[in-house]
């Protein structure tokens, strides 16, 4: 994990399982705002905001329209209306490490719409999103940045290392995101925290935060760690494999306020 | 702040590139010699007689003074590096136009993969891309100004980040 800024080349974006940074142009703005209240009368003397229920989303995609069978971004998007799990890491001057920012979420996507490009006449696709899609239970979820516990990388032992310092303990919950890209066996995946140390030792259950028994193949999903559960400052992944041996995967925390 | 085009000239020469199964020669800016023999051939060399270094600018991102720590504004340094490929000396063999031509083109395809595929992470560098290259004719000098060559032009444009060391 480095620290500063970067530039978009850095960016990695995840949907459904799936790696589709390759065809990325750009996605955003990636948000998490308050609206202002619509309800203001000529007798308020200001315009409040709503503080407690930010709104999240993800914007628009556009990307380079490919149909390579199985994992082009033209066959895995030209589907619109449903929920989609989306990450998308920010690496540091160097590709997304554990530590790194990440905003995840679940979208409903709006459309898929093939447009002509304009850099060399490039097709291309634009996908708007929605904010978060309410068919899918995501807690009371209220941000979508946080940090990169793991980069798409392939693992196939448990870990016993250390994790990433989050700065603080937090007290409400949150949700762990995960993308498993390739996996030859059945895998759970999960997040563990720590509230005292950062030695492999140290780490134990967050309850809410594993997935269910993963296939082999790809998959994805969240876990969700419920409003008023402890979180520690200190987090890493986990992972334990019922077959196979290997699953290359992204996950990441997100910690709610 | 460091101005990286040693760091990127040195890896450039460490890469890999193949004639056929065999590695072209690929000189460092402390390697460039004055003048290019034909046994040099086919080699890959910074651009020392028209700029190694050329459209340099920095352009300010942000608010403040300073620029080169990180308490300071940031700056971003942009230039190009320019190299020359020389295949082999305007002359040699026979049938020379058009022996020479489908190879300087072919070993520039693949220069283009080899700088296009492995820097993308050059030390203090946070972006190199190649930005233009062409094939000029039997137009390229040595350094020393005295042998004309087939092969072809090449550059990248970089992208460091002021307040990084």
């Amino acid at each position: 994990m480095a620290t500063g800024r970067t530039v978009s080349k850095f960016r990695r974006l995840y949907i459904d399982g799936y790696d589709l940074s390759k065809y990325g142009i750009n996605i955003g703005p990636l948000s998490v705002s308050y609206p202002e209240s619509m309800v203001a009368t000529f007798a308020d003397a200001i315009q409040g905001a709503m503080l407690g229920v930010p709104k999240i989303s993800c914007g628009t995609l556009n990307g380079v329209f490919d149909n390579t069978a199985t994992s082009g971004l033209h066959v895995l998007m030209n589907g619109a209306g449903g929920a989609r799990y989306v990450m998308v890491a920010q690496g540091i001057q160097a590709a997304p490490a554990q530590g790194d920012p990440v905003f995840c979420g679940v979208f409903g996507q709006l459309a898929y719409e093939g447009v002509q490009g304009s850099i060399d006449d490039t097709a291309t696709a634009t996908i708007p999103f929605s904010g978060p899609a309410v068919s899918v239970a995501s807690g009371a979820l209220n941000d979508a940045w946080g940090l990169l516990l793991h980069a798409n990388a392939a693992e196939t032992v448990a870990n016993t290392a250390a994790g990433v310092d989050d700065g603080a303990a937090s007290a409400n919950g949150g949700v762990f995101f995960y993308h498993a890209t390739a996996s030859n066996g059945t895998v759970t995946l999960s997040c563990q925290h720590s509230t005292t140390t950062n030695v492999n030792g140290s780490f134990g259950t967050l309850t809410g935060a594993t997935s269910t028994l993963l296939p082999s193949g790809v998959s994805f999903g969240i876990g969700v760690v419920a409003p008023g559960v402890a979180v520690g400052r200190y987090l890493r992944w986990q992972l334990a494999f019922t077959a196979g041996s290997s699953v290359t995967f992204v996950c990441a925390f997100i910690r709610a306020k | 702040m460091t101005f990286n085009v040693l760091s990127l000239t040195d890896a450039i020469s460490k890469l890999t590139i193949l004639n056929g199964t065999t590695p072209i020669r690929i000189y460092d800016l402390d390697e460039v010699p004055d003048e290019i023999l034909p046994r040099f051939c086919p080699c890959l060399w910074p651009d020392v007689n028209a700029g190694v270094v050329s459209g340099s600018r920095i352009d300010r991102m942000s608010f403040g003074g300073g620029g080169i720590t990180s308490t300071g504004a940031r700056k971003d340094l942009v230039y190009t590096i320019n190299y020359c490929f020389c295949y082999m000396p305007v002359g040699t063999g026979r049938m020379e136009i058009k022996n020479h031509f489908p190879k300087v083109a072919t070993i520039t395809g693949a220069i283009l993969a080899a700088l296009i595929g492995s820097l993308d992470t050059v030390t203090g560098s946070v972006s190199v891309d190649v930005s233009s290259w062409s094939i000029p004719g039997r137009s390229i000098s040595d350094p020393a100004g005295s042998n004309q060559f087939s092969g072809s032009l090449l550059s990248l444009l970089v992208n460091e980040f002021t307040e990084l060391g």
